[in-house]
């Protein structure tokens, strides 16, 4: 697989003198389905800003196939979409459809370009039919695949959702996952920011743990075991070992340990 | 209700150009002005039709016609109330008034009618477009051919529409920091002008948070000041719609 970033001891400090990234090495090829989870402040959003271009590296390197990525912010930032935490201050529109030919017309293609293209991404997002729709009359789920859908409509090579599942219903992660992996298998590669592993972690291919803003594991998510995640402030993602799980309640509808 | 809200409307008026409508608005404003009592009647429920058939809320207006109402009052007691003639209220003068209503009605409703078939992005493009071509033409020959990097001076558009956008959003927030504060006791004490002075901070310090993070998701979508602007085509109904408007206009002035 071809290389599309590499990061070569990327540290970043604040302007207080904190440290938010140290020593990061990295290599992202292209198609993978990666995961970066790790303890809230753990530099996960730093890292990904990153790699979109929106942070500059205090020390370090990152190579954007093969160049460095200071030069090739513009490239960068048409290649890799981002979709932020705060969806909603991500949604420019007054509607769905306007909203998701926002970075499409940014890049200024013809209007039957644009138009294809709001169309192909709305159908990725399962938004069809909805383009006429105010975002704000949208459900959070909607507005999270609205936001999704204005960034797949610039047709990037890379994919970066930080947390995409908070503040949803079990029913919409799922949603938001399988968009994650339609894409993947489509060849876009995908970067999911999440301490909510149970919902992601068996589609990706590769898991990395932050923890201080170093990188502390990168492997197979199958090589991880309950005591890494433990160290790490992370729930273990594996069937029964969900440690806020309630006992199924009894024939008279109380749970067998009293919770 | 958000005055500037894009509303999907049935009929042909979304689908015409925002500059036909804008030049059809100003024309329409200028003979409601000039028009009497019976023709502008009659052109106030055309128009009450029209934005019926189009499906515009009538709760929408209710509020800002509830304005109407005490503003043609107020007219009507300045004008009528203690003539001099040793009456309380001259009753000739509610003529005046009930034109002053109408006029204010009619222009409202035009209004309204506009923003809600017409999207911010197209009022923003063409005042951005219209701001280049002022900036082209006032440039110096010798400034036009310098490669300047393109500075929110070259989108004054982007600006206006984002902010039309961003105002119901801050009445939303404003109303989410109120109630979180009302929940803990604000309004109850004594000090509520400092208290009102913090939920003013609040939102003031997270609507700039809400902007900085905006401003960085349109730089992921590449957006830039200087980005191209695709203004729609003219079509024949833009023109025909603008020569009705200009019609009305004339007959309204040569008719007065």
């Amino acid at each position: 697989m071809a290389e599309l970033f590499l990061l070569q001891g990327l540290g970043h400090r604040f302007a207080d003198g904190g440290e938010g990234l140290v020593g990061i090495d990295l290599r992202l090829e292209d198609g993978e389905f990666l995961v970066l989870s790790g303890r809230n402040g753990s530099g996960k959003t730093l890292l990904a800003r990153h790699l979109a271009g929106l942070s500059l590296p205090s020390e370090g390197s990152i190579l954007f196939r093969g160049k460095d990525a200071k030069t090739q912010r513009k490239e960068l930032r048409n290649s890799v979409g981002f979709v932020f935490q705060d969806s909603d201050a991500q949604i420019i529109g007054q509607n769905v459809a306007e909203d998701v030919a926002f970075g499409p017309a940014n890049l200024g293609l013809e209007a039957e370009e644009i138009a294809g293209r709001v169309r192909k991404a709305l159908d990725w997002a399962d938004l069809a039919g909805k383009e006429a729709r105010r975002p704000e009359t949208l459900s959070g789920g909607e507005r999270r695949k609205l936001a999704i859908a204005g960034v797949l409509a610039m047709e990037p090579e890379c994919l970066i959702l930080d947390e995409p599942f908070a503040n949803l219903d079990m029913e919409s992660a799922m949603e938001i996952a399988r968009i994650c992996q339609e894409l993947n298998t489509r060849g876009i590669t995908i970067l999911v920011l999440t301490h909510e592993l149970e919902k992601i972690l068996h589609l990706a291919s590769r898991l990395l743990i932050l923890d201080a803003g170093r990188l502390c594991f990168d492997g197979a998510p199958g090589e991880a075991g309950p005591e890494l995640f433990a160290q790490h402030g992370l729930a273990c993602p594996f069937q029964g070992h969900f440690p806020w799980i309630f006992p199924a309640p009894g024939p008279g509808g109380s749970t067998e340990s009293g919770v | 209700m958000n005055p500037f809200a894009l509303q999907p409307l049935a009929g042909p008026l979304p689908r015409l150009s925002a500059l036909a409508k804008a030049i059809f608005l100003i024309c329409l404003s200028l003979a409601a002005m000039r028009l009497d009592l019976l023709p502008l009647s009659l052109l106030f429920i055309l128009i009450l039709a029209l934005g019926g058939l189009m499906g515009l809320r009538l709760q929408d207006g209710v509020v800002a016609g509830r304005g109407l109402v005490i503003l043609a009052a107020f007219s009507a007691l300045a004008r009528g109330l203690f003539p001099g003639d040793g009456r309380i209220f001259a009753v000739e003068s509610l003529g005046a008034s009930t034109l002053y209503a109408l006029r204010l009605g009619t222009v409202f409703v035009s209004a309204r009618l506009f923003y809600a078939s017409t999207r911010l992005s197209e009022l923003g493009d063409y005042l951005s477009a219209g701001f280049r071509v002022l900036r082209r033409a006032a440039a110096f020959p010798g400034a036009r051919k310098r490669d300047r990097p393109p500075s929110l001076a070259s989108d004054p558009g982007m600006m206006l529409s984002l902010s039309l956008v961003f105002i119901p959003r801050a009445f939303e927030s404003y109303r989410r920091i109120r109630e979180s504060a009302e929940n803990r006791g604000f309004g109850a004490g004594k000090k509520r002008l400092a208290s009102g002075a913090a939920l003013l901070q609040a939102l003031i310090f997270s609507s700039i948070k809400n902007s900085l993070r905006t401003a960085e998701a349109m730089e992921a979508r590449a957006y830039s000041p200087g980005r191209r602007i695709i203004l729609p085509r003219i079509r024949p109904a833009d023109l025909l719609f603008v020569a009705f408007g200009l019609a009305l206009a004339a007959l309204a002035f040569l008719g007065t």
